[in-house]
C-alpha cells in the first residue's frame, strides 16, 4: 500500500511540475510586455534621468509610440535600441556593455566568484593528508 | 531667545559627549577599565542636551519665531500641528538635531544594558559612541548650526543670510518660507524620517562595540552576541524605515510606483543589505566559530554605509527630494566617512592576525554552507547597489559626461540575486548543521515542494503565465510551507510528549528560541513582499484617461466616470481636484478625488494621487491636467499591492519578535532571583 501511494504521489509531482513547467514555456512576453520593458530602459531625453515608460511628457509618448510601432513590425530589442542610441546620445538607461561600463557588469561577477573561492579555502577543512 | 537655549543645549550635548569619549579613552587603549561611575556623569547631560536642542527648535517652530533662519526658511502661518512638528526633521540642519537625538538615547540605551551586565567592553564601546556623538554635535555647533539667526530677510518670504552667532543682529522675515511642499503632504512624513533615523543611527552600537573589542582584543563571543542584538534593533527599524518610506513615494509622488533605484533609497539599502548579511554571518560564528573576521568587516561595512548614504542625500551631489539644498556640510560628511574608514580598517588591520581561525567547516551541503551563500549573495547585491550608485558620479567627475544607471541595470542583477536568496531562504533554515544528510533533507523539504508545485500549478492553469510571476510563486510557497511544515512537525512531537494541545507546543517551541523562529518570520514576510512586488509590477496596468464631465471609460475592470472638478482652500493649501466615481460591474466603488495641491510659496502644485486599495489590489489615479473642459490622469492598477506593504511589515516584525522573546526571558529569568 505505502508503495502504491508513494507511486501515486511522485506521478502527481510530476503532472504538476509539468504543468508549471508548460506555463513557463508558453509565457513568452506579449508585443506589449516587450514594449514595457523596453521602454523602461530607454531614458527621457527632456527629463531628468526618467524613462520613456515613467514620463508623461508628450516628447517620451512619441518616442515609446515609436518603440511601439517598431516592435509590432517585428524588430528585435537590440535593434531599436540601436536605433534610437545612433541618433540620441546616452539614451540608455542601462549601460551598453562597453568601454567603462563594463566594469559594473564584470566587478560584481568578479566579486561573487573571489568570494565564493575564498570561502571555499579559507573555511573548508581538507581531509587529513593519508600517509603512504 | 530660542538661538541661546537651542545654540546652549548643542554645547552641553557636546561636551558630554567630549566627556564621554574622554573618560572611556583608557578602556579603549587597553589600560583596564572605565567604572561605571565615571561614565555615569555625561550620559544624562548628553540626553538632556539632545533633547533640549529638539525641544527648543520645536517650541520655536510651534511659536513660529522667523528670526531663526531654519524656522523661516521651513515653517510658514497656518501650517497644520503636525507638519509644524515635522518640520523639525523636514531639512539639513533640522534633521542632524534629530540624528543627535536619537544617538543620544541610543548612547544611554547601550549605558544602561551594559553596565547593568557588567559588560566587559562597556567603557570602550560609550568612548567611542562618545567620539561619534562629537562629531554630530560638532557639526550642529558650527557649520550646521540649526539655531543660526537671520540677519537679512529675503525678499518676499524666508531668510536670505544667516549669522552663526545667536548674539548677531536680527532682520526679522515678514513670513516664512514654508517647508518643502512634498514634505508636507502626508501624514507618513512625520513617521518615516524618524523610524529610519533609529535604523540609521541604530549601526553606530554595533560599530562601537565592534572597534570596541577589536581594539581591547576581545573577540569572542561576547561582542557578537551584543553586536548581533542592537543590530537586529538597528534593522528592524531600518527595514520598517524602508517600507514606510517607499509607502510615502507611492502615496505623495504620484509617479505610479513605490522604487525607482534612487540613490537615496540605494543608500538605505545598502546598509540594510551588509546587516541582514551579519545577521546571517553572526550565527555561523557562534555555532561554528568561523568567520570572526568577516563579521568585522560587516559591522564596519553596514555603518560606513549609513555614512555614506547621509553624504550622498546631505551634500547635494545627488538631485533629489532628500537633497535638501547645496550645502556645506557635504566636504565635512567626506571626511567624517574618511576617518571612520581609515581608523577601522587600520584598527581591524592591526589585528587581523589575532582573529583569524583555522577552516573548520566540513561541508557545504550544511546549515552554514547556506548561510555562506547567502552572505555571498547579501555582499554582491550590495556591491551592485553601491557601485550602480557611486558610477555615474565618478563618470561624471572624471569625464564630465553623463552616464545613465538606472532602474534596468539594478533589476537585471537584482531580480536573478533575489530568487537565488529566496531559494537559499527556503532550503537552508530546515537544513541540519555540519553535515546534511540527503534524506533528512528530502523528508523536509518534500511536502513544501509537492505544496507549492500544486499552487504554482493553479497559477498557471487559472490566472498568469507570467515567468517572473511563476518563479516568485513557486519560492514564496516554497519557502512558506517548508517553514509552517517544519514548525508543525516539531510541535506534534512536543505536544505528544508534554501532552499540550498542538498550538500550545508551537507557541512554546517559537519563545523557547526566539532568534530562530523570529528570522522565519522575516522569512515569511520577504516571501509575502517578493509575492508582491513580483505580482504587482508584472500584473499591472497603466493608462492614460482623458474625459469630459459625465464621461465615462473603463480601465482594467472598473468603470471611471468623472462627474467634476472641485476647489478648496485649506489653511496651509489651495486644494484642486476632481471627483471620479469608480464602479465594477455595475456596482458603485468608490469615490477618488486626485487633485494638484498648491502650497503658496511660488512653488508649482504637487500632485497628489487618489489610492483605491481593495484586497484584489490597488487602483492609483495621478491628475496630469485639469482645465474647463476636462481632466486627463495618469491611472494604474497595480494587483495584490497591499502585499508589499504586510510582507515589508512582517519581516521587520520578525526582529521585534526576536527582541521581545529575548527581552521577556531576561525579565523573567531577573523576578525568579529575586523571588
Amino acid at each position: 500500500m505505502a508503495d502504491r501511494r508513494a507511486i501515486l504521489a511522485g506521478v502527481a509531482t510530476l503532472i504538476l511540475a509539468g504543468i508549471v513547467g508548460w506555463g513557463f514555456v508558453v509565457g513568452e512576453p506579449s508585443n506589449q510586455d516587450r514594449v514595457e520593458a523596453l521602454g523602461a530602459r530607454i531614458r527621457c531625453p527632456v527629463c531628468q534621468g526618467e524613462s520613456i515608460a515613467d514620463s508623461p511628457t508628450p516628447y517620451a509618448n512619441d518616442i515609446l509610440a515609436f518603440v511601439e510601432e517598431k516592435v509590432d513590425e517585428g524588430w528585435s530589442d537590440d535593434q531599436i535600441l540601436d536605433y534610437l542610441e545612433a541618433r540620441f546620445e546616452g539614451i540608455r538607461l542601462d549601460p551598453r556593455f562597453s568601454g567603462a561600463t563594463v566594469l559594473l557588469w564584470v566587478l560584481p561577477a568578479g566579486v561573487a566568484v573571489a568570494g565564493a573561492w575564498l570561502a571555499a579555502r579559507r573555511l573548508i577543512r581538507r581531509p587529513e593528508p593519508v600517509d603512504g | 531667545m530660542i538661538a541661546w537655549l537651542g545654540l546652549g543645549s548643542i554645547l552641553v550635548a557636546l561636551g558630554a559627549a567630549l566627556a564621554l569619549a574622554w573618560r572611556g579613552l583608557p578602556a579603549l587603549m587597553g589600560r583596564g577599565s572605565a567604572p561605571m561611575e565615571r561614565m555615569r556623569g555625561p550620559v544624562p547631560w548628553l540626553l538632556g542636551g539632545a533633547a533640549a536642542a529638539m525641544l527648543v527648535l520645536e517650541i520655536g517652530l510651534l511659536a513660529g519665531d522667523f528670526s531663526i533662519a531654519y524656522i523661516a526658511d521651513n515653517h510658514r502661518a497656518g501650517t497644520p500641528l503636525i507638519f509644524t512638528i515635522a518640520a523639525g526633521w523636514a531639512a539639513l540642519e533640522g534633521s542632524i538635531v534629530l540624528w543627535g537625538l536619537v544617538l543620544a538615547a541610543f548612547t544611554g540605551a547601550a549605558f544602561r544594558s551594559m553596565y547593568r551586565r557588567d559588560h566587559p567592553l562597556a567603557g570602550a564601546t560609550l568612548s567611542v559612541l562618545g567620539m561619534l556623538a562629537v562629531f554630530w554635535f560638532g557639526l550642529m555647533a558650527t557649520v550646521a548650526n540649526p539655531f543660526a539667526v537671520c540677519t537679512a530677510a529675503a525678499d518676499t518670504a524666508g531668510c536670505a543670510v544667516s549669522g552663526w552667532a545667536p548674539w548677531s543682529a536680527v532682520d526679522l522675515p515678514g513670513a516664512g518660507r514654508g517647508a518643502n511642499p512634498l514634505l508636507q503632504n502626508h501624514i507618513l512624513m512625520a513617521v518615516h524620517p524618524p523610524v529610519l533615523y533609529v535604523g540609521y543611527v541604530g549601526f553606530s552600537v554595533p560599530f562601537a562595540v565592534g572597534m570596541a573589542s577589536l581594539a581591547k582584543v576581545d573577540h569572542g563571543e561576547t561582542w557578537l552576541r551584543t553586536t548581533r542584538t542592537w543590530t537586529l534593533i538597528a534593522w528592524g527599524f531600518l527595514t520598517a524605515g524602508i517600507v514606510l518610506g517607499a509607502w510615502w513615494s507611492y502615496e505623495v509622488l504620484g509617479w505610479g510606483g513605490y522604487w525607482a533605484w534612487d540613490p537615496v533609497e540605494n543608500a538605505s539599502f545598502i546598509p540594510w543589505l551588509l546587516a541582514t548579511a551579519f545577521i546571517h554571518s553572526s550565527v555561523v560564528q557562534l555555532r561554528r566559530g568561523v568567520l570572526q573576521s568577516w563579521n568585522y568587516v560587516l559591522v564596519i561595512g553596514a555603518f560606513s554605509a549609513t555614512i555614506l548614504g547621509t553624504f550622498l542625500t546631505r551634500s547635494g551631489v545627488i538631485a533629489s527630494v532628500h537633497s535638501f539644498t547645496q550645502s556645506s556640510i557635504g566636504p565635512v560628511l567626506l571626511a567624517f566617512l574618511a576617518v571612520v574608514l581609515a581608523g577601522s580598517l587600520a584598527l581591524f588591520a592591526t589585528r587581523i592576525h589575532l582573529v583569524g581561525s583555522a577552516p573548520r567547516l566540513d561541508s557545504l551541503a550544511s546549515r552554514e554552507g547556506a548561510f555562506l551563500l547567502n552572505n555571498l549573495l547579501l555582499t554582491v547585491f550590495a556591491f551592485v547597489v553601491l557601485s550602480g550608485t557611486l558610477f555615474p558620479l565618478a563618470v561624471e567627475a572624471v569625464q564630465g559626461s553623463t552616464v545613465g544607471v538606472g532602474r534596468p541595470f539594478f533589476d537585471r542583477w537584482a531580480v536573478p540575486l533575489s530568487y537565488c536568496l529566496i531559494l537559499a531562504m527556503g532550503i537552508g533554515p530546515i537544513t541540519p548543521f555540519r553535515v546534511a544528510r540527503r534524506h533528512v533533507v528530502w523528508e523536509r523539504i518534500r511536502t513544501p515542494i509537492r505544496i507549492s508545485l500544486g499552487l504554482s500549478a493553479l497559477l498557471v492553469l487559472l490566472v498568469s503565465r507570467n515567468r517572473h510571476v511563476i518563479v516568485v510563486v513557486l519560492l514564496a510557497v516554497f519557502v512558506v510551507s517548508a517553514i509552517v511544515r517544519h514548525l508543525a512537525t516539531l510541535a506534534r512531537r512536543r505536544a505528544t510528549a508534554a501532552g499540550q494541545g498542538s498550538m500550545a507546543a508551537a507557541g512554546y517551541l517559537m519563545r523557547r528560541d526566539p532568534g530562530y523562529w523570529g528570522g522565519q518570520i522575516s522569512h515569511i514576510g520577504v516571501a509575502i513582499l517578493a509575492v508582491g512586488i513580483a505580482v504587482s509590477a508584472n500584473l499591472s496596468a497603466s493608462g492614460s484617461i482623458a474625459l469630459s464631465p459625465g464621461e465615462t471609460t473603463p480601465f482594467a475592470g472598473y468603470e471611471i466616470t468623472y462627474r467634476g472638478p472641485f476647489s478648496r482652500a485649506e489653511p496651509n493649501r489651495d486644494v484642486l481636484g476632481v471627483r471620479l466615481d469608480v464602479s465594477r460591474g455595475g456596482e458603485a466603488a468608490t469615490v477618488m478625488s486626485p487633485s494638484l495641491n498648491s502650497y503658496g510659496n511660488g512653488a508649482p502644485p504637487v500632485v497628489t494621487p487618489a489610492v483605491y486599495s481593495t484586497p484584489r489590489g490597488d487602483l492609483y489615479v495621478s491628475l496630469t491636467r485639469l482645465d474647463s473642459s476636462g481632466m486627463v490622469a495618469d491611472v494604474w492598477s497595480y494587483p495584490l499591492q497591499w502585499m508589499v506593504w504586510l510582507g515589508g511589515l512582517v519581516t521587520a516584525a520578525g526582529a521585534g519578535f526576536s527582541l521581545s522573546a529575548v527581552t521577556g526571558r531576561r525579565r523573567q529569568a531577573v523576578g525568579a532571583g529575586r523571588g
